[in-house]
């Protein structure tokens, strides 16, 4: 499967707003400011656009203060807190983005309060193509974590985002497998494998900005199905198919709509986006064809290879697993009968592409590839 | 009123590893109580190791880590516990491995293990440098296992403790989410708060580190010698086990004036005050107050590998590529040797002699003592491992063969009361601007070194912040996540732990691992050969003394 590592977007969608804006890749940017290291400069007046619930009313509020270079969101909070307004309510503990309490919106992306720079981040927005009118103004609006529900200020009640831990049974299970005298062996490359995913701090970050959550509560979403893949992937784990199982279905990692959110805000690079697609990578290897996610994944791969092109009239009924699905015909009917109305259904006559040998060899050549990975993987210590 | 039998305050390390314990025996309910959720704790953010003998890269044994241990401690630890300590950390070190915790492995597929301060084997078992956080987030997960037979509370405070005629029977706490109070009846309480490091301006603590029974040796704070200048966040002792050197301005290891054997890989109050003298002499890096810790001739694949967060923490803070410049680096306050006295099953005393019934402790709060006037790296979180599992298995025991106690005075009205009229209080102080001086005279007057005259001045100002805490505002009226209300708390819990801090440091006239006094230089083993009791009676703080036990290794001259 092809590494999500580094993800790169040039359009997101700004759903405050609901605008389109672009912007840069967020790694990309990062570099450019560590060449202009430890730059002493005077302080700079920002205003903080900090959503408050007072005497339970929603309401923005803003408060200045100075900001030295150096000063993350969450020391000018405290700022904020010690100094104009102790009623503000947020959480916060280690200032070192390991424990993942100040998860929160700063300028309509979830992201860590320890872990950004206020005046990096007026930076960033203001060498943006499209300057945004707060950045000029100098002002940083921040908000509670979207997806959840908010208790006060910027606090969110997470209930749900651990409610989707608890059910995919996150503690490593080794079953009826004996346990050695001393540790289980485990080599470099396994916990290299398990390291990315391990390394999640749980913040909620990902389950915030994803939008497969905020489509379908029911989804697991992302940092579950992160730790999902850890525990499927640790050699120690012996309930390998019952988890692929549990997560192998509608709520589980095929509700994931690619949005890359998960991948793009998750402050300590686990990749949620990528777990997720090993999940189903492994669960399509095990011969899991009759999800209708694994189905639409295969009649998308057969369109292409056989024709060069996606066919998106067969992919709703290879989704379903074919026209035979009475009930599956019945759900997606009237999806088919509104793109009609609407002018959106695609033209009926479906033509190969010249050259499409060219398309099959790439086919080949990945096939090839990861044929000759798994002859490279370690051996099994287990 | 809830009933439990068995209530956990606090839920880092040595919490869930008690509650694990009590989660495993069927038929028990079991509360954790904490004021963070359980993986917001401070236990995540140790980055360094856990030690124990296991002998994986060079040979080992769990005497060679007592030794270690009771010299790191300058022979106040007790050694009946360390012994207990350095036996059992093989075995709690395989549990968690087989519990699914994530170690960086040899090429033989073992856990691997790296130096560390203070330990002359490479005992120290790691996770890339997020040991804590690899621990913390595997146990956590292994309580799910018990679904709803353990019971959390998640950020819930606790104002108090219910213990009568010597014998526990609950707690108090207050949901930090809406305000309720409740009273939690139970058989069996353990106290697993973490420490008291927010007393210091300059610290690699959290803020979720306040704690207050008599207390044991708390004149022994271990400033760490490298916390990240000027912010104090903390970078691991393992950058020095993985071969980091620490350079002064003339670009010298000076530590070879200090510890010339084991250089930077001396006990941290020595590489502390040695790191403090140099700046003292002028040798801090362009005369300033610090030093440079310097990783660059060390491989820079190996670093990434095995100090990934200490790379992404300087470049984060300092926008420092590690691999490529020094890091500068202070001393910053990081961990409280002395805390609640307990014996070697985690029985809190109510004296030098007598203890509570039913009353645990484990973790930074308390102390054992295993160790003693300074900690080694890495002894931390095993003693949280180690302790905190026999806190456990005792208080099973004890919640299958008593009866809850009935509760003779029921404080609630009264805490509720209290708490009302602290909500109402609108004086002349903010909570911020009082905690700010108390950390500022803790740090000017009992920090390094320390002097009479000035821990008495330090004293002078600590009444005066009481009086002023007289006068506090509250702004948040609220009943919903009201953080400053809580803080009011905790800041009265403050006060009251420096005081506790700064008289047993003046009642110590010798200087003994982190205690140092520059009017008493030296370890004066005729007189000062043991553990202080102190306790606040009212508003007057008395002193008790019990001895040191020693079973294997007398006192001798400390030198590295």
């Amino acid at each position: 499967m092809v590494s999500m590592k580094k993800v790169s977007r040039s359009k997101k969608i700004d759903q405050k707003k609901g605008q389109k804006t672009t912007s840069k890749n967020i790694k990309g940017l990062q570099k450019s400011e560590v060449s202009e290291k430890n730059v002493k400069e005077p302080s700079q007046e920002i205003t903080f656009r900090i959503q408050r619930v007072i005497q339970g009313k929603t309401e923005m509020r803003d408060y200045k203060i100075e900001v030295g270079r150096g000063d993350t969101i969450l020391d000018c909070l405290d700022k904020i807190r010690d100094d104009l307004d102790p009623s503000l309510s947020f959480r916060r503990n280690c200032r070192n983005t390991i424990c993942g309490s100040c998860a929160m919106t700063i300028n309509g992306r979830a992201r860590l309060a320890c872990k950004e720079h206020a005046l990096n981040l007026i930076d960033k927005e203001t060498t943006k193509e499209n300057t945004k009118e707060n950045a000029k103004e100098k002002i940083i609006t921040i908000t509670p974590m979207r997806n959840m529900p908010v208790v006060k200020d910027l606090v969110n009640d997470m209930t749900s985002f651990w409610n989707q831990y608890k059910k995919i049974k996150p503690w490593v299970d080794t079953g009826d497998k004996p346990l050695p005298e001393k540790e289980f062996l485990m080599s470099i490359e396994q916990f290299q494998e398990l390291e990315q995913s391990a390394d999640c701090i749980m913040c909620g970050l990902c389950y915030a900005d994803s939008n497969g959550v905020e489509a379908e509560k029911e989804f697991l979403g992302p940092a579950a199905l992160a730790r999902a893949y850890r525990l499927i992937a640790d050699p120690r784990d012996a309930k390998q198919e019952e988890r692929i199982k549990a997560v192998d279905n509608k709520h589980g990692t095929w509700d994931c709509m690619h949005c890359f959110y998960c991948t793009e805000v998750c402050p300590v690079d686990v990749d949620p986006l990528a777990q997720i697609l090993k999940i189903r990578k492994m669960a399509v290897e095990k011969g899991s064809t009759k999800t209708r996610g694994a189905m639409h994944h295969l009649t998308f791969i057969k369109s292409v290879k056989d024709s060069g092109i996606l066919n998106e009239n067969k992919l709703p009924i290879g989704s379903i697993g074919g026209i035979f699905n009475i009930v599956g015909m019945f759900e997606i009917t009237p999806v088919g009968f509104r793109m009609l109305t609407h002018g959106k259904m695609p033209s009926l006559i479906h033509h190969k592409i010249p050259k499409i040998e060219d398309v099959r060899e790439i086919f080949n050549h990945f096939k090839k590839e990861s044929f000759k990975k798994k002859d490279d993987s370690p051996v099994n210590y287990q | 009123m809830k009933g439990y039998d068995v209530v956990i305050v606090g839920g880092g390390l040595a919490g869930l590893r008690a509650a694990l314990e009590v989660a495993k025996q069927t038929n028990i309910s079991l509360a954790i109580l904490s004021k963070v959720h359980p993986l917001r704790s401070h236990s995540v953010g140790a980055q360094g190791g856990i030690a124990a003998a296991l002998g994986n890269v060079a040979q080992d044994s769990w005497e060679d880590h007592m030794f270690d241990t009771v010299k790191g401690s300058d022979y106040l630890g007790d050694q009946d516990a360390i012994e207990v300590l350095c036996k059992e950390a093989p075995e709690c070190i395989i549990e968690l491995e087989h519990l699914g915790v994530l170690f960086s492995r040899t090429k033989e597929g073992k856990i691997f293990q790296r130096n560390f301060g203070g330990h002359r084997n490479p005992r120290a078992c790691y996770a890339a440098d997020k040991t804590g956080h690899a621990i913390m987030h595997e146990l956590y997960a292994q309580l799910m296992k018990y679904g709803d037979n353990v019971h959390f509370y998640d950020e819930w405070y606790v104002t108090d403790l219910i213990v009568e005629d010597n014998l526990v029977k609950g707690v108090v706490a207050c949901s930090i989410l809406d305000g309720t109070l409740e009273l939690f009846q139970a058989k069996a309480v353990m106290l697993a708060t973490g420490a008291y490091g927010k007393c210091y301006t300059v610290t690699s603590n959290d803020y979720s580190s306040t704690a207050c029974l008599p207390l044991e040796d708390m004149e022994f704070v271990q400033i760490h010698p490298t916390g990240i200048y000027p912010v104090g966040l903390l970078v691991s002792e393992a950058a020095r086990g993985e071969g980091g050197y620490l350079l002064n301005d003339k670009g010298e290891r000076f530590m070879k004036d200090y510890a010339p054997e084991m250089m930077e890989l001396a006990p941290r109050d020595i590489e502390t005050r040695a790191i403090f003298s140099e700046i003292k002499a002028g040798r801090g890096i362009k005369k300033g107050n610090y030093v440079n810790l310097d990783l660059t001739h060390i491989d820079a694949q190996r670093l990434k590998e095995r100090l990934p967060f200490i790379l992404e923490e300087s470049k984060r803070h300092l926008n420092i590529d590690a691999t490529k410049e020094p890091i500068p680096i202070a001393p910053t306050a990081h961990y409280c040797m002395g805390g609640i006295p307990t014996d070697v099953e985690g029985q809190v005393y109510a004296d030098t002699k007598n203890k509570v019934q039913g009353l645990y402790a484990a973790g930074e709060c308390a102390c054992v003592s295993v160790h003693g006037a300074n900690r080694l790296g890495c002894n931390s979180l095993l003693d949280c491992l180690v302790f905190g599992k026999k806190a456990g298995i005792a208080m099973a025991s004890i919640a299958k063969s008593i009866d809850f106690a009935s509760i003779k005075n029921n404080p609630l009205e009264q805490i509720k009361k209290s708490i009302e009229n602290m909500k109402m209080r609108q004086g002349t102080y903010g909570i911020a601007s009082l905690r700010k001086e108390l950390q500022e005279t803790m740090s000017e007057h009992c920090f390094i070194v320390r002097d009479k005259k000035g821990m008495l001045q330090g004293l002078k100002k600590i009444a005066e912040l009481k009086k002023k805490y007289d006068a506090i505002n509250i702004d948040d009226k609220g009943n919903v996540f009201n953080t400053n209300l809580i803080e009011a708390f905790e800041l009265k819990s403050l006060l009251t732990v420096s005081e506790c801090i700064v008289r047993s440091a003046l009642h110590r006239e010798e200087s003994r691992g982190a205690h140092y006094r520059s009017d008493f230089p030296k370890r004066d083993d005729q007189t000062w050969f043991k553990h202080t009791f102190i306790r606040k009676v009212h508003d007057e703080f008395t002193f008790d003394y019990k001895p040191v036990s020693i079973t294997r290794y007398q006192p001798e001259v400390r030198k590295y």
